[in-house]
């Protein structure tokens, strides 16, 4: 879909923003045991620095072995209205990565008169000429660069690229001040100054007499708020004595001009420099933000950015971008200037000396490739694989939401195919539960509830469930949700239901692009949201595509509809909150979409969603199925996808998502893609090296059963069975004899699915079922009558067992198999046959085994 | 490097650190990294303040009466004898404790003890809908698509943790009204429902006591069974924030099923039969009983949900007058009379704090069908203990009960208020799982008159 000039940018920023990070770190590095090289990643700016660089310091000549400062970038030339300048001083630490010096070395500029720099390395232009700025190491090394200054005696001002980054930078146009919707005290600034015409507007309005005072520019309202001169909500943000404030004044003084003299156009691009840095050992690294503009111009503009880490416990990083990285860990900076966003690696080796063979770890498919090939940048040896019949457990729970039963478990640890653990995955796949269980995760996703939906939730879960039986592309299945229309209660009104969710367009839009694109709109409604890109414009474009559904009257005995379908309204609307005036449809990132009046929005937008190149969608499902395996996303949380949550392997989130869109958007192979890796099979018991980690998917978490999962365990272990009373509302009705997983609707009765959490499906739930333990779940376990009516029935598993006679070894074998899925190690089965021959009661013995396995850690968690 | 003060006002949430903070459970930190962590998380949370009120709090647990449907103000509490018939209902003022004060005659036990409470007769809130007042009642916000709101005692439980007690710090009796929750703070805040009657013989607490033909002694073997199976899995299923806090749960609900003290506090057939009369031998005046029993054994925070004796509670659209006269205030007027003499008595009223409302008042006009409907414009909430002023009235409302005409009070006041008593700051942000702060109170403020 082609785009409009004005927009163009935009989206390339986005995904600009998208796509950091992601270089370098998805190229195999060097020989296993050698240092990778870095030299390249670390200084990657213009060619015209390299004279410089190799600058040797003149009266240490005895140094020449010592490695030598460099500064980046090399001679630069500041422009009358470019804003400084942030010089890098680094040395090779002779291992192959480099030290950053930037805070440490004396900085001093020559000629005077001509740049000022401080003791951070940062220039300032203070006359037209060319200084050679100096920075000197404790130990006397140099390194020099050139900064040539252009004369400023007209300098072109550009309100939208001078003034409003400040706002920006100092948080003014920020969601929790004049950037939320209704501004703040009458002044109103547009979020992260998206939109710099209105901005200008808003002080220009007073320009002369009370924001903004060109007579005198220091008593500008504008300033003596930011100076806290005047009461101010917001405090101080400025000192008089910063560049800041001077630009503001200067600028003011020269007439506040929108726009004077050449313009360098629109920003092309934002990068973070050195990208991807990866540290010898853990301390500090100063980046610049540099801003490449329509005319080619490059500017730094470091200080005018804002900067966050992506875990603060590894890494932090102040207000000018000087980062510090506290511990052998990797890291992501995010960075936003104005209105982009984009993230940046710092990270060291984490075992620098370790010493693994990464070649040797067998690779099954693409996730295996992109994965290990990151541990081994980073040096972080991955968990073996998990024993059989661990992985037997954890991935029949995870494709059928079922334990193993002891034949199964038997047989497989007996098989002795090298493909036996691929073959039990189709096996599975092809298993009628497989289409239970994922439709209960669906039916989350959807939030499919009665709640909800009202009756409709009876063909709606119908029609999921059929989609998936019938292996429906994922594409085909999302543009059904988001078009159809008719009768949500007839037999093929299933997907019409998409329509009732959310009270307005807006809700509607909300929840379509968290659910299928991993972005999030809300918080471009009102809230703050300081990394995120959309604005409210995004956000009215997008809910303008939901705004022509006509829904059925909700209610009887309020006004009457035609019918009860769900139908086009040619006249429906959504007013943008802002100007109150009816929103256009406008795709994210993207261009405005010309539609006639009695046309569906929607399609279009189904249709922008779902195109192979749409740079959300497939990445959005490919993370949503990893994290259904893993726990977590490779973003977290799996519906973030945005750009200041990069995910923890780009590449790899990236090529699983475009071989989900080769095979034809088939959530079956994307499944099994992830189900058969080498990387979903690694056993949860870390190794030397990968204890501390939890980010890279060095290993398996052990995660609590979901209640489902839970459910079915529990009776199928003991051989009892689950009723549920399929009559919603408590009416009169017989009990169905039922697997849990097969109970999809919530409003379905259960107290053992509600006390281990299944999602209610009312406001959200959790992109991945992750029960929350709590002390009821651990009460209805320890003190409740359902584990010890289940395990002490006559007609249960236990009194079966038990009429053969066994043998204790025999009670503790099976009893095991039932409840961990695993045969007992030799020890076990001493330690707990003692048990039972010592025992009074065989009988009672068994019962408090098989119940004390029930209440077990190994038994609540899948690992 | 954290942000200085003086910019804090204006910075954006630190998002990422949020997640952390809910995510600790996915990290593989030592402890010193969890508690370094936390700290900051803690500085992080709440933008530089801290989550309770300088000084010990002034109530140290609270009983919060629910009157589910939403109360006739004017029938109850706010009499307006001088309105015309339409509005005045069917019910005369009597006097009460406190010289010139006067409620309902279907009061009569809580007249009696007025002088011990203060009645706020002015809260108005544009909220009139069940669920959307409830939210707004029980959490101090206005209900939002994006985001449920934590209910005070999820709050209070979330603040002073699980330390107190082997009991769990919030409890609902028999179970939670909607929005009583823990909305955006982990579930781990939401109230424990108690379950069943108080008032039935034999009443037990679900799940709390073993089944009979498990005798502690049994109960022990199994834990320890349970203890050596762990160990055998420790090299399989690590420790993980997550598995260890599964077991912190289960070790709970060892010492709940086995901790006499805690067994005992659920054991209302141990009142004597006088106090038991005293209270009412109903459902409501069991559950009060059932409260003070809970509060004085160390719970933080009771909810006890009226719903008079049937689905529809207190909200009285059809035959208002009798619903009232007869089923639903009775039981509450002893109950609440006898709890507040009770703790008085005892020398625990001023530690205590014993709040009475619904979801909101009811319309003055008296409709068609001998009913009143629901008025979100005025109520009225009565507030005993935890340092309440005694025999106070504040606020009051126009001639027929329509608006406040005197110091309107809005539910966010009185959610600011609620916490100012219990210690807690009302100005504290917690952070969502998505990153925003989010102050506990939206934009109310503590009523001075209750704090003078």
């Amino acid at each position: 879909m082609p785009l409009s000039p004005t927009r163009n940018a935009r989206a390339l920023l986005l995904i600009l923003g998208l796509l950091a990070g992601c270089g370098k770190s998805s190229t195999p590095e060097g020989g296993v045991g050698e240092v990778p090289p870095q030299g390249e990643d670390h200084l990657e700016s213009a060619q015209a620095s390299q004279p410089e660089r190799r600058a040797t310091p003149a009266e240490r000549p005895a140094a020449e072995v010592a490695p030598a400062v460099e500064i980046e970038p090399g001679r630069t030339t500041l422009l009358p209205d470019d804003p400084g300048l942030q010089l890098v001083a680094s040395i090779a630490d002779g291992r192959g990565g480099r030290r950053d010096l930037t805070g440490l070395v004396s900085w001093a500029a020559e000629p005077p008169g001509v740049v000022a720099i401080d003791s951070f390395g940062y220039v300032s232009a203070i006359g037209a000429g060319v200084a050679t700025v100096t920075a000197t190491t404790e130990e006397g090394s140099k390194a020099t660069t050139e900064v040539a200054v252009e004369g400023s005696a007209d300098r072109p001002w550009s309100f939208e690229a001078d003034i409003v980054p400040i706002f920006t930078k100092f948080g003014c146009n920020g969601g929790g001040c004049h950037g939320k919707a209704d501004g703040q005290n009458g002044f109103h600034l547009s979020l992260f100054g998206y939109d710099p015409e209105r901005d200008y507007r808003a002080l220009a309005r007073d320009v002369g007499a009370r924001r903004i005072s060109i007579m005198d520019p220091d008593d500008s309202l504008l300033l003596r708020k930011a100076t806290g001169r005047s009461p101010h909500g917001g405090g101080r943000v400025l000192f008089a004595d910063s560049d800041a404030y001077r630009t503001l004044r200067d600028w003011i003084s020269d007439g506040a001009p929108e726009q004077r003299g050449s313009s360098h156009g629109e920003v092309l691009s934002v990068e973070v420099r050195p990208g991807d840095v990866r540290l010898a050992t853990p301390g500090p690294q100063h980046v610049r933000v540099v801003a490449r503009f329509e005319d080619g111009h490059e500017r730094d503009v470091t200080r005018l950015s804002r900067f966050d880490v992506g875990d603060d416990s590894t890494a932090s990083i102040d207000e000018n971008g000087r980062a510090e990285l506290l511990r052998r860990a990797e890291t992501d900076l995010i960075v936003r200037y104005r209105t982009a966003v984009v993230s940046s690696r710092l990270a060291t080796l984490i075992n620098p000396d370790l010493d693994f063979d990464f070649n040797a770890l067998p690779r099954r498919n693409l996730i295996d490739e992109h994965l290990f090939d990151r541990l081994a940048s980073l040096r972080v040896p991955p968990s073996p694989p998990a024993d059989d019949a661990s992985f037997l457990r954890r991935v029949t729970l995870d494709l059928i939401g079922q334990q193993p039963r002891p034949d199964q478990i038997r047989s497989f640890l007996e098989d002795e195919d090298p493909e036996k653990r691929a073959k039990l995955v189709d096996r599975l796949m092809d298993h009628p539960l497989f289409v239970d269980f994922w439709h209960n995760k669906l039916g989350d996703l959807l939030q499919i509830s009665q709640a909800r939906f009202g009756n409709g939730v009876y063909r709606y879960n119908d029609w999921v469930r059929d989609q998936l039986a019938a292996r429906t592309p994922w594409d085909e299945f999302v543009r059904s949700l988001l078009t159809s229309l008719g009768d949500p209660n007839d037999l093929e009104g299933g997907p019409v239901n998409y329509a009732l969710e959310g009270q307005d367009a807006r809700e509607r839009a909300e929840l379509t692009a968290q659910r299928f694109l991993g972005q999030r709109f809300r918080c471009a409604q009102c809230h703050d949201h300081p990394f995120d890109v959309w604005t409210q414009d995004d956000y009215y474009g997008l809910a303008a595509f939901f705004a022509k559904v006509r829904r059925p009257s909700p209610s009887p005995g309020q006004m009457m509809m035609a019918s009860d379908s769900v139908t086009v309204d040619p006249d429906g609307v959504v007013n943008h909150l802002r100007t109150g005036e009816p929103a256009t449809p406008v795709l994210p990132g993207g261009p405005a979409v010309d539609l006639s009046p009695d046309q569906d929005p929607r399609v279009a937008l189904a249709e922008w969603m779902t195109e192979p190149g749409n740079p959300f969608f497939s990445r959005s499902t490919a993370n949503w199925v990893w994290a259904q395996f893993f726990g977590r996303g490779l973003a977290e949380p799996a519906d973030d996808l945005s750009a200041g949550n990069p995910p923890v392997h780009p590449a790899l989130l990236d090529a699983l998502a475009a071989d989900f869109v080769a095979h034809g958007f088939d959530l079956r192979h994307l499944i099994r893609t992830v189900a058969t890796s080498e990387a979903y099979g690694l056993s949860s018991t870390p190794v030397p090296g990968n204890e501390r980690d939890r980010r890279l998917f060095s290993h398996q978490i052990p995660r609590p059963l979901t209640a489902h999962q839970m459910a079915d365990a529990l009776a199928q272990a003991t051989d009892t069975e689950l009723r549920f009373s399929l009559v919603r509302g408590g009416g009169q009705g017989l009990a169905e004899t039922m697997k849990a997983v097969q109970v999809s609707d919530p409003a379905i009765p259960s107290t053992l699915l509600d006390t281990f959490g299944r999602c209610p499906r009312v406001g959200g739930c959790s992109p991945v079922a992750s029960p929350t333990l709590s002390l009821r779940q651990a009460l209805l376990l320890i003190g409740g009558n359902e584990l010890d009516n289940r395990i002490g029935r006559f007609d249960g598993y236990l009194s079966g067992l038990l009429q053969f006679d066994p043998m204790p070894g025999e009670i503790v074998e099976n009893l095991y198999l039932r409840t961990l899925c695993r045969k007992p190690t030799d020890e076990e089965t001493e330690h707990w046959s003692t048990v039972l021959e010592e025992s009074d009661s065989v009988r009672d013995a068994s019962e408090d085994l098989f119940w004390a396995l029930l209440n077990s850690r190994e038994f609540a968690f899948n690992h | 490097m954290r942000p200085t003060d003086a910019e804090r006002p204006c910075r954006g949430p630190n998002r990422r650190a949020l997640l952390r903070v809910g995510m600790l459970g996915m990290l593989g930190l030592g402890l010193d990294d969890v508690l370094r962590l936390r700290s900051l998380a803690r500085a992080q949370d709440g933008y530089g303040t801290e989550p309770t009120l300088d000084g010990g709090p002034r109530a140290k647990s609270c009983i919060l009466v629910w009157l589910s449907g939403g109360p006739s103000h004017i029938d109850t509490w706010d009499p307006k004898p001088d309105a015309p018939e339409d509005v005045r209902g069917e019910f005369d003022p009597i006097e009460t404790s406190i010289p010139g004060v006067r409620i309902s005659e279907i009061l009569p036990e809580i007249a009696k003890v007025l002088d011990r409470a203060t009645l706020v007769r002015s809260i108005t809130s544009p909220e009139a809908e069940h669920d959307r007042a409830s939210h707004h009642m029980l959490t101090g916000y206005r209900p939002s698509p994006a985001l449920v709101y934590p209910s005070f005692g999820s709050v209070v439980a979330k603040v002073r943790g699980f330390d107190a007690s082997t009991l769990p710090p919030y409890a609902a009796i028999p179970t939670a009204p909607l929005f009583s929750s823990s909305g955006y703070l982990t579930p781990a805040f939401d109230p424990f429902s108690v379950g069943g009657d108080p008032n039935q013989p034999g009443f037990r607490v679900r799940d709390l006591t073993p089944p009979d033909r498990l005798t502690l002694d049994r109960l022990r073997r199994r834990r320890e069974m349970v203890s050596a199976l762990d160990r055998f899995a420790s090299g399989s299923v690590v420790d993980t924030p997550l598995t260890t806090s599964r077991d912190s749960f289960a070790e709970q609900a060892y010492d709940l099923l086995t901790s006499g003290e805690a067994q005992q506090a659920f054991r209302i057939e141990q009142e004597p039969d006088e106090v038991r009369d005293r209270f009412g031998r109903t459902q409501f005046g069991q559950s009060m009983l059932l409260a003070r029993r809970l509060v004085e054994a160390g719970v933080g925070f009771v909810t006890v949900n009226d719903q008079g004796s049937g689905p529809v509670g207190w909200d009285t659209h059809v035959d208002n007058f009798p619903m009232l006269r007869d089923t639903l205030a009775p039981p509450i007027d002893q109950g609440i009379a006898a709890l507040i003499a009770d703790l008085d008595g005892r020398g625990l009223l001023d530690e205590t704090l014993v709040v009475v409302m619904g979801e909101f008042g009811r319309t003055p006009k008296i409709n068609g069908n001998a009913g009143r409907d629901h008025h979100g414009r005025a109520s009225s909430v009565l507030l005993a203990g935890g340092g309440m002023p005694r025999g106070l009235v504040l606020g009051a409302t126009d001639a027929i009960g329509d608006l406040p005409s005197d110091r309107p009070v809005t539910p966010n006041d009185l959610a600011a208020s609620l916490y100012s008593a219990l210690g807690i700051n009302p100005e504290h942000r917690f952070q969502t799982p998505d990153g925003q702060p989010i102050r506990l109170v939206d934009g109310g403020h503590a009523v001075d008159e209750l704090f003078s």
